[in-house]
């Protein structure tokens, strides 16, 4: 089986600040997470989700964005090591529809060096529709670098400020050989 | 409940990779390229059933560096997966994604890339962006040959219903 099931987190209250996949098998090739994010703030127009690998908080990432919000073309890169990776964006406070969910796939090929001992290059795709005129919408196709050749056996997420995902955030975890 | 994603081969990407005897019993093919090249190197390319002629289109859309690129070409030899192969930090590989959509048809043939070059800012800033091929030709793919770029690993998987 190439596409094989690992875990799963559903938020199904508020309250968790951080969903975890832990003791992640070395059998696959890639990693795959299905992401679904409902992330609710005050005063923000989107909520960015943050990932971690191997519980790793030193200034030991980096990302590339492309992405629209609204009608705008945006781009940003970090100039500097960031002690996480930013890779989603939930709808947040500002958003007339401020309980609709996000969905992203990440991508983390490599994640064990079966293809040679790297760091770990992946890529998320996904965003959320803006249902209403009063609400932006964002489509992000973007990369990013953990600088570690360490084989990856836990996979941590949060949102900025540490906002607790709201019910019905869902995460899956697949493996590919 | 059947499988219906299996992996098809899995090889070492170097600068000139031929994959044959694709499997003709799946519906879709995706393919994961990761490579590094650290050189001059052609930009990676990709043809299909050996054909060399000019029979290939690609759109893409990406921001490399401080550009936002969006480009078409057309009656190309074959398929350049991304203009920016390289990947000066030996430490990093370059990520593309490749769905090939019913490479059994009797039509002409459409690809969709996701294109993933993360280079840290000392080295560059990295692009990323995402294409769509066409392979003008309507006789299944048996084959599929990569050339250019330097190192790294290449895996094909089929999709297929139950």
């Amino acid at each position: 089986v190439a596409y094989k099931y690992i875990g799963a987190t559903t938020i199904t209250a508020g309250g968790t600040t951080l969903i975890t996949f832990s003791s992640i098998p070395s059998t696959f090739d890639h990693l795959v997470l299905m992401m679904r994010q409902k992330g609710d703030s005050t005063g923000q127009t989107v909520l960015q989700a943050l990932i971690r690998f191997n519980s790793d908080t030193g200034a030991n990432y980096w990302r590339r964005w492309l992405y629209t919000l609204g009608n705008s073309m945006n781009n940003s890169y970090s100039t500097s090591g960031m002690t996480s990776m930013n890779i989603g964006d939930g709808f947040a406070g500002l958003q007339t529809d401020s309980t609709n969910p996000s969905g992203y796939e990440v991508f983390i090929p490599n994640y064990c060096n079966e293809a040679g001992s790297k760091y770990k290059s992946i890529y998320w795709n996904g965003g959320f529709p803006g249902p209403t005129a009063s609400s932006v919408g964002l489509t992000n196709v973007s990369c990013g670098t953990w600088f570690s050749n360490n084989a990856i056996t836990s996979i941590t997420i949060q949102q900025e400020g540490n906002v607790a995902f709201m019910a019905g955030t869902s995460m899956y975890l697949y493996g590919i050989s | 409940m059947a499988n219906t994603y299996d992996l098809i081969v899995k090889t070492s990407l170097t600068g000139s990779t031929d994959l044959q005897n694709i499997p003709q019993t799946y519906t879709d093919l995706r393919i994961v390229c990761l490579g590094q090249n650290a050189g001059s190197s052609p930009n990676l390319s990709m043809r299909f059933n050996g054909i060399t002629s000019a029979i290939y289109a690609r759109n893409y859309i990406s921001r490399d560096n401080n550009n936002y690129a969006n480009y078409r070409e057309s009656g190309q030899t074959g398929i350049e997966i991304t203009n920016s192969y390289q990947s000066p930090d030996t430490n990093i590989f370059s990520i593309w994604t490749i769905d090939i959509i019913n490479y059994r048809s009797t039509r002409f043939k459409t690809t969709i890339h996701g294109i993933y070059n993360p280079t840290f800012v000392t080295a560059g800033n990295g692009s990323t962006g995402a294409a769509i091929g066409l392979f003008r030709e309507t006789s299944a793919i048996s084959s599929i040959q990569f050339s250019g770029g330097t190192t790294g690993r290449v895996y094909v998987y089929g999709i297929k219903g139950a």
